[in-house]
């Protein structure tokens, strides 16, 4: 077989396609990388830090770059409306109205972050000083001016915006964002040494290896205060500063706090506006309403209904960015078996 | 007598095994509704009731939960019926109407 | 001879429903406040009363109101109740007419074919004659429409059939009987006697054809007088105690009795006056959904019975928008609210229901966005920018604490809680003494404008007090192009009566345009504080009908004036859904300040 003229597209230029890329290249597929944005990396390529290790975003990336191949193709500012599936291979349509050909597609188009604005009651788009977690990191890395002028003296991180929340349609769990809700806490005391932080939580998901370690450093070394109840109302005292009401669902009883800065960790949600259609008939599997499920949970996890149509990384749920690694792999190896026998 | 220096209090555990956990009445309001609270206090959070007397939805409905009733039928009555707590619950659960079928049953 | 033994069916139901509405009106007019006795006392002998003639003719006869809204529906009830009222009316002069004596026999009118048939030379017996047969043709024209609105309600413009309860079909049937079996017994008397007009005279000759017909005569007048005196006694306990009681209700209304929360007749006299001619069915949102029956055609209908579920009282918006096109101007959201005081418990209020507010200084300008407020930021926000380009001195109620209003309860039906609430608010009010109150919510406005005693306070709704500013030229605002669409809120709208305000303030800051919906028949956006039970699918349906609508009318963004509204619109909106301040806080002119300050210094009050 001919690998060198069978055509892979992967739609999604983030960590996940970028992975899976640098993989396929080395069986030698020939690869294409669709990516909307100016540059590719994804939403990691802006991270502060990703947990456990505290590696920079932009560094992960660059390290796959690194290692990348020749026959990577990877076209920026390309936005893929619609995949079409003909007898045994795809069209793919970007908004230019270009149309590509490929034997096999792999869909990365990861998530995007909850529009924090939607929950008004939290202020976002209000007070500047209320900040989402992804602005957080961008803040960290100095990719970004803070809004706040003086150093923050307190710092209330609130969990769950837009997860698990059947009012904002999402009633999943985003899965990172307590890990992250930690780490960024000890990277604001980190920055800012006088800094005190709140953690506002539901319930605290520290699943996996050395999680629940760094969490234990941050109550220990750090001295983050962890409150159990979920804040609904939020104003700003005639300073300037932010007044956050909760309940101590713990104790029980009221509780008020004053802050400088209020971080909203924002869950993930699916990307809306790719269609997939097969010989004409448009797939209400990837209407843009739900993650993208593939055939099954286990040894299918890859797959879609369609043959030739592949999933990996987050646009098949929330995942961290170990995870999504993971995955992007073994996309690779499940793509190269399909291709095989065909 | 023996002192102990300190006092025996009555027994405080809460013992599933002799109360049966509670359920509000099914009728006016789906008792399943009630089912997908998760206590995560949102709804007393902006309750302009917590402040003043101390009206928190999870706290009642968590101790009816475990058999502790009492203070229920008087909690109910502390509810101003603004919906604030509907609004903002991740559950969507109409506190409102389980307050006001407390208020109309005879629990 | 005056008399048969078939009218004793007729003369039975008739005294009964005598004594019936005796037993009625009688406590009715006992149960009167002292007020109301007075005002009845003052204003009885005096023009309100021929005013009320006036109605009583427009509205009980011809139907005027249910005319404007639907015609056939209109002609239906003017048939039927013009018809019959001139046709007692004639009935009775041609009875004078033949006898010269008034003091006949009750029945004697009724039955003139059958105790005076044939022909009688008296003056003007022909035109009697023929009156007497076009009254009875104008009523069975109204039957036919009121049998086709029966069976096929779409044909008379009529959205949703009524489904009405056993007592009434009783009533509906015996009615509908009455007018057929009269035609029929007068033209078989008119088949052996002769002397009918031209349609008992026509049916009468056909009839004469039919071998035996004479001995049917008998029957049908003793079917006639049985139909007549089954409605006299269904009458009571159906929804055609209308009939009499709407006079009853005009009257009231004209001498200035009023349905409101202490009301005890006038409620039950509004009850009795709804004629269940669905009108309110076809306009309530939650019935286009096909989600409830809790309409005031069956809340009343059920209320009248001693049948009313929770979800009558419960699942109602209160919108008011059936209200609004009642023909008998039911207020039945009084009526409900009413009711669910009955069901609730009493709840004393409690002794410091509220936490203790420290006084701070005092201002003059003073505003409130209320709980609901508190939930959406960015409008108070809004209002600190606007009042700070305007340079003025202002402080927010809220600051002190959570204040409600005690609307919330109120419409829960906890009525005294909700004024107890209430009266706490107002005091706080006092202590600062402001000369202007501006709320941020309808809620709150309507609740403290209908409820609370503030003389010394001016209370505005914060788009009465924004559209001041910018006519006052406190505010330059600059125009643009985008289309706009105001969403009335109920409360604000229906409830207190503020349409134009908003409007205003939309015309200077962009293009206002106006959705098939608007203004008094403006729909909910389905969040309303009122609808306790009404489930979140059901209101997830309803501000999408409510969006679609607004939407409708080519609008690139809803504005409304009502937190709540505006959670509840702006949820799953695919156009911006903001308030009028938020709206107009994007235009304001940048030169503002300065001009402000020259035009009028921000020392002189805004209204003095
Ligand atoms: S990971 Fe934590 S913060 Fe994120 S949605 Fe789950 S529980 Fe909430
Ligand atoms: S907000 Fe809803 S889910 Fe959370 S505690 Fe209250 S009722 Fe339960
Ligand atoms: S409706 Fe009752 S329980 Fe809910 S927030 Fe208002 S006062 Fe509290
Ligand atoms: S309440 Fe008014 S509109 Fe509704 S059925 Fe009665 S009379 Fe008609
Ligand atoms: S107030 Fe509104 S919701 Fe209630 S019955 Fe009338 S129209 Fe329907």
């Amino acid at each position: 077989m001919k690998k060198h003229n069978t055509q892979i597209i992967i739609i999604g230029g983030g960590l996940a396609g970028l992975e899976a890329a640098k993989w396929l290249v080395q069986y030698h597929y020939k690869v294409v990388v669709m990516e909307q944005e100016k540059i590719a990396g994804g939403h990691v390529v802006n991270w502060h830090s990703l947990y456990p290790g505290g590696i920079r975003g932009d560094e992960l990336i660059n390290n796959i770059f690194l290692t990348k191949d020749s026959m990577v193709q990877i076209l920026t500012n390309q936005r893929v409306t619609k995949v079409e599936k003909r007898d045994n291979f795809f069209w793919v349509h970007t908004s230019q109205g270009e149309r590509l050909f490929a034997e096999a597609v792999l869909l990365t188009t990861g998530f995007k972050l909850f529009n924090a604005a939607l929950k008004e009651e939290l202020g976002y788009g209000i007070f500047p000083n209320v900040v989402t977690s992804a602005e957080v990191e961008q803040i960290l890395a100095s990719r970004m001016k803070p809004p706040w002028q003086l150093p923050p003296r307190k710092v209330a991180i609130i969990h769950c915006v837009g997860s698990r929340d059947m009012k904002a349609g999402n009633m999943y769990c985003s899965k990172v964002c307590c890990m992250a809700g930690v780490k960024t806490a000890i990277h604001f005391n980190q920055q800012y040494p006088m800094c005190k932080v709140y953690n506002f939580y539901m319930d605290l998901r520290m699943h996996g290896n050395s999680y629940e370690a760094l969490y234990l450093k941050a109550q220990t070394e750090y001295g983050v205060q962890f409150i159990r109840g979920r804040v609904s109302e939020l104003s700003a005292d005639q300073y300037g500063r932010l007044v956050l009401k909760s309940e101590d669902t713990l104790l029980g009883k009221p509780l008020k706090l004053t802050v400088d800065v209020v971080v909203l960790m924002v869950g993930m949600e699916q990307r809306k506006g790719l269609v997939v259609s097969d010989r004409g008939k448009e797939l209400a599997a990837f209407d843009g309403q739900h993650f993208y499920e593939p055939l099954n949970a286990y040894d299918d996890a890859h797959k879609t209904c369609l043959p030739g149509l592949f999933l990996g990384g987050a646009c098949k749920g929330p995942m961290s960015a170990t995870e999504v690694i993971v995955d992007a792999r073994a996309a690779v190896q499940v793509i190269d078996q399909y291709l095989q026998n065909n | 007598m023996v002192k102990f220096g300190f006092s025996v209090k009555d027994n405080r555990e809460i013992n599933l095994d002799e109360k049966e956990p509670f359920v509000i009445e099914a009728g006016v309001v789906d008792v399943a509704e009630v089912d997908r609270c998760i206590f995560c206090g949102a709804c007393s959070a902006v309750c302009p009731q917590l402040f003043s007397t101390g009206l928190s939805f999870r706290k009642q409905l968590l101790s009816a939960r475990r058999g502790l009733t009492s203070e229920l039928k008087i909690a109910a009555g502390e509810c101003l019926m603004c919906n604030k707590c509907q609004l903002v619950c991740p559950r969507d659960i109409n506190i409102r109407a389980i307050w006001l079928n407390l208020l109309t049953s005879n629990i | 001879m005056q008399f048969d033994w078939f009218v004793i069916p007729f003369v039975v139901g008739l005294v009964f429903l005598i004594g019936q509405l005796g037993r009625i009106y009688v406590p009715w007019f006992i149960k009167l406040s002292r007020e109301e006795k007075e005002m009845i006392r003052r204003h009885w002998w005096s023009r309100r009363t021929l005013g009320a003639v006036k109605e009583i003719i427009q509205e009980c006869l011809l139907h005027r109101r249910i005319f404007r809204i639907n015609p056939p529906l209109g002609f239906m009830h003017l048939s039927f109740a013009l018809g019959w009222f001139l046709l007692i009316i004639t009935g009775k002069l041609e009875a004078l007419f033949y006898t010269h004596d008034a003091l006949n026999p009750l029945w004697y009118p009724l039955f003139f074919k059958y105790f005076e048939p044939g022909r009688h030379a008296f003056f003007g017996e022909s035109v009697f004659i023929q009156l007497m047969d076009f009254w009875l043709l104008v009523i069975l024209g109204g039957q036919s429409i009121a049998v086709v609105k029966r069976l096929w309600p779409g044909k008379v413009g009529a959205k949703k059939k009524v489904q009405h309860a056993v007592y009434n079909r009783v009533a509906l049937m015996s009615l509908w009987a009455i007018f057929p079996l009269r035609l029929l017994a007068e033209s078989v008397t008119v088949s052996y006697y002769g002397g009918g007009g031209f349609l008992t005279g026509t049916l009468g000759t056909l009839l004469a054809e039919v071998p035996g017909i004479e001995r049917s005569q008998p029957v049908l007048w003793w079917a006639y007088s049985i139909a007549l005196g089954c409605f006299f006694v269904a009458m009571p306990f159906s929804r055609y105690m209308h009939i009499p009681t709407e006079v009853l209700l005009i009257l009231f209304r004209r001498w200035g009795i009023k349905n409101n929360l202490v009301a005890h007749t006038m409620s039950e006299v509004e009850l009795l006056s709804c004629s269940a001619c669905g009108m309110c069915l076809e306009v309530c949102p939650l019935n286009e959904q096909e989600l409830v029956a809790s309409q005031p055609v069956y809340f009343l209908e059920r209320l009248r019975m001693g049948w009313t579920k929770p979800s009558d009282l419960w699942k109602c918006l209160n919108c008011g928008r059936c209200e609004a096109v009642c023909p008998v101007l039911v207020k039945a959201n009084t009526i409900r609210l009413k009711e669910k005081q009955k069901v609730l418990p009493a709840i004393t209020p409690a002794e410091g229901e509220r936490v203790k507010i420290p006084a701070i200084g005092q201002g003059r300008l003073l505003l409130y966005s209320g709980c609901m407020g508190k939930l959406v930021p960015s409008v108070r926000q809004a209002m600190d920018v606007v009042l700070r380009h305007a340079g003025l001195d202002y402080q927010w109620l809220d600051d002190r604490g959570n204040i409600c209003c005690g609307r919330p309860l109120l419409l829960s039906g906890q009525v005294d809680r909700g004024m107890a609430v209430l009266k706490q608010l107002e005091n706080t009010i006092r202590e600062i003494g402001p000369d202007i109150l501006v709320t941020t919510c309808p809620i709150c406005y309507n609740m403290i404008n209908k409820y609370a005693a503030l003389p010394f306070t001016e209370v505005l709704h914060h788009t009465e007090f924004l559209a001041g500013l910018i006519h006052d030229n406190r505010l330059k605002v600059e125009a643009h192009k985008e289309k706009l669409v105001f969403h009335d809120p109920c409360e604000l709208g229906r409830q207190s009566g503020i349409y134009e305000q908003p409007r205003e303030i939309l015309r200077c800051i962009g293009r206002l345009v106006e959705p098939q919906d608007n203004k008094a028949m403006s729909r909910c956006c389905g969040g309303a504080l009122s609808g306790l039970m009404v489930d979140m699918s059901e209101k997830v349906a309803l501000s999408e009908a409510t969006r679609n609508s607004l939407l409708s009318s080519g609008a690139q963004k809803i504005i409304t004036a009502c937190p709540l509204c505006r959670k509840t619109l702006g949820r799953q909106a695919n156009v911006p859904v903001l308030d009028v301040a938020e709206e107009l806080i994007r235009h304001l002119s940048l030169s503002n300040q300065e001009t402000a300050k020259e035009k009028s210094p921000p020392e002189r009050a805004f209204i003095s």
